[in-house]
């Protein structure tokens, strides 16, 4: 991991078209702001990391699964 | 046009209905281009099979089945980028992981996918401040 130091309203360059600025900085916390084109994604890496695991969790999904959950739902499972 | 896959060997279907998330899925990023198929005669449950690998398959659900309150606010980025214009243009999906109880089987609504119906093109949308989680148990809350 490259790491740097950055004072408020300094910023860091990534790939010539991602600019990431020290908004302010707090005690316990610091904000960011963060210029990029509109196709690159950006995420607070926690919540990117809940989301992908449970993708990864899904795409382990089979189809006798679905058949177990479908029984459920015709039993008129409360879930309405 | 048609594809194997692993879960239901040969499909077959039609290139028009080829969805392409744009950046892919979390996790996912290589494999942009699925289609819909559904789970046998009951079309409330689908998959969404990949085209780029036989293997890969995730099980999706119209939110609206368990959760009817579930909105999905779409900021103008997305909107653009899908090229959404109205709430007509677009679905939303979520992806469901079975338990091995199916009763606390749970859907991803922090995840949510936004496809327009029109062109095809989609992206798994991050929620933000809404209390939404990747675990919703759709099973038995209630709500």
């Amino acid at each position: 991991m490259l790491v740097l130091t950055r004072k408020k309203n300094e910023s860091i360059i990534i790939a010539d078209n991602v600019e990431i600025t020290v908004v302010e900085i707090s005690k316990g916390h610091v904000k960011l702001g963060i210029k990029a084109p509109r196709h690159v994604s950006i995420h607070r890496k926690e919540v990117y990391d809940a989301i992908t695991q449970e993708n990864i969790q899904a795409a382990k999904v089979t189809a006798e699964d679905i058949i177990k959950l479908k029984n459920i739902f015709k039993k008129g499972g409360d879930g309405k | 046009m048609k594809i194997n896959t692993d879960k239901f060997g040969e499909i077959e279907f039609d290139e028009g209905s080829v969805i392409e998330f744009i950046d892919g899925l979390l996790g996912f990023s290589k494999n942009k281009k699925y289609v819909l198929i559904n789970a046998q005669e009951d079309a409330s449950f689908r998959w969404l099979q990949s085209l780029e690998d036989a293997a890969l398959a995730f099980l999706v659900v119209d939110p609206a089945i368990f959760k009817p309150d579930y909105d999905v606010k779409l900021d103008d980025d997305i909107k653009r980028e899908l090229e959404i214009t109205s709430r007509d243009d677009y679905i939303t999906l979520v992806i469901l992981v079975v338990d091995k109880n199916p009763l606390e089987s749970t859907a991803n609504l922090l995840g949510p996918l936004v496809i327009n119906v029109r062109n095809k093109k989609a992206r798994q949308v991050v929620l933000t401040n809404t209390g939404y989680t990747t675990r919703h148990k759709i099973i038995g809350s209630g709500k």
